[in-house]
């Protein structure tokens, strides 16, 4: 299996305080070990993924909210935040099929 | 009935609305008593039973003898709740009624032609919610009565056919590999080969597969606002209530959540939905999930680390949130359980 990973705006991370912050200023690509599948998603392929989510998509600054485990943070219905996104992982497609399958019934 | 596949053998029925698919290395026996469990629970918590325990509890707002699996499944409500801190909520049944969802989905005039659906216009659940969001519960148990709150009417379907699941996964997990699966609400048993291979539906193009996961096991559910959709006066709905709003979410197309359990699964799946692309996938990582949610635009938006499950697709991973004040605003409002 070929898997491509893009680590994206940050290549560390650090814990201050409890809150994970990311360090910003390069991107960098891993790949994973693979044999016969290549990567079948462009840069620019990503690029349209993420803007069709837009502006609720930003990649690689800032720092996430964290209420701490064992809590969880409900916020008000219909409020629109922007996310950061750490990795796009692509795996193109390949056979055999699924053996089952997950969609919401 | 059954028939083999591989070195499965497996059983496809229908049950609680939907197909229900089991596949065991064991014997016909065990699939006879599995299925048994399904019909025996449909029987005990349909809503659109007239005379099954959930439909009597609502209506008259107290049952006496309760079965275990009745008084199961209003724990297990319970539990997402506070879990969920209210956003899975059984009690929006009496929405989902006012709405026209009061029998079975096959009866509804199908919406299925058109979408996005414009947002139907109705109150919310107001008080009902209210209340609930104060973690106060909503049913008890009085000697052998179970009791519920006046007012209050629950929908134990995504819920009750979690537990199925898991119930009926019991029966075939000691004979090797296995699946339980309803609706695409599943357990994984001992994988029959290296993983299961598990496809996780495009909500815009049923026909394909978003992703496809690599799992050794486990469970998982999904939420779609592209199923269960219907016309009403003109309006339309579907089956995915956000409690706050009162309203057919309008969050993100679908979610799909890991867990341990399908119950578990099923219920922070419709949490992870409501919450979107921007709350849903750190919401599952913060309760030791792991998930999708699959935003308006088709992106998949995942919790940290999802991406070493796929066999195929792409998804985003989700650290961190950006704006409105999201630091201040979360931890103001974090619950704890």
């Amino acid at each position: 299996m070929r898997k491509e990973t893009r680590v994206v705006g940050a290549a560390s991370a650090v814990l201050v305080g409890g809150v994970w912050g990311y360090l910003l200023g390069h991107a960098s690509e891993e790949r994973g070990a693979g044999t016969a599948r290549a990567p079948s998603v462009a840069p620019a392929a990503v690029g349209a993924a993420e803007a069709r989510e837009a502006p609720q998509v930003e990649r690689g600054r800032a720092v996430s909210g964290n209420p701490g485990r064992g809590s969880v943070a409900v916020p008000p219905a219909g409020q629109r935040r922007r996310v950061v996104v750490r990795r796009v992982v692509t795996v193109p497609p390949a056979p055999p099929a699924p053996q089952v399958r997950t969609g919401g019934s | 009935m059954g028939s083999s596949a591989g070195e499965l053998r497996v059983r496809r029925f229908r049950s609680m609305g939907t197909t229900v698919t089991m596949a065991t290395q064991g014997g016909e026996d065990l699939l006879d008593d599995a299925a048994h469990i399904f019909f025996r629970v449909e029987e005990r918590l349909s809503r659109f039973r007239p005379e099954s325990e959930l439909s009597r509890l609502n209506r008259e707002g107290r049952l006496e003898n309760p079965s275990p699996e009745l008084l199961a499944a209003l724990a297990v409500a319970e539990e997402g709740f506070k879990l969920t801190a209210g956003l899975f909520d059984p009690r929006v049944g009496r929405l989902l009624r006012g709405f026209g969802y009061d029998r079975d989905f096959s009866l509804l005039a199908s919406a299925e032609d058109e979408w996005p659906p414009p947002l139907p216009q109705g109150a919310g659940l107001g008080e009902a919610v209210s209340a609930g969001a104060s973690g106060r519960g909503w049913w008890r148990v009085e000697g052998d009565l179970v009791v519920l709150d006046p007012g209050v009417e629950i929908d134990l379907g995504g819920v009750a056919k979690g537990l199925t699941v898991d119930w009926a996964a019991e029966v075939l997990r000691d004979e090797g590999a296995f699946f339980v699966e309803a609706g695409g609400d599943m357990v994984l048993g001992e994988p029959l080969e290296e993983c299961w291979r598990v496809g996780v539906e495009d909500p815009l193009d049923p026909s394909r597969d978003l992703l496809v996961l690599g799992l050794g096991g486990g469970a998982v559910a999904s939420s779609s606002v592209t199923k269960r959709r219907w016309v009403l006066a003109g309006a339309f709905y579907h089956h995915l209530v956000d409690p706050r709003t009162g309203q057919p979410a309008t969050s993100a197309l679908a979610a799909t959540a890991l867990a341990p359990t399908c119950a578990r699964a099923e219920v922070l799946a419709k949490a992870a939905l409501l919450l979107g692309p921007s709350g849903g996938p750190l919401f599952l990582h913060r309760l030791g999930a792991r998930g999708v949610v699959v935003g308006k635009g088709g992106s998949v938006f995942a919790s940290p680390g999802f991406g070493d499950l796929l066999l195929s697709g792409e998804v985003l991973e989700v650290v961190g949130v950006l704006g409105g004040g999201s630091r201040e605003a979360w931890a103001a409002s974090a619950v704890t359980w």
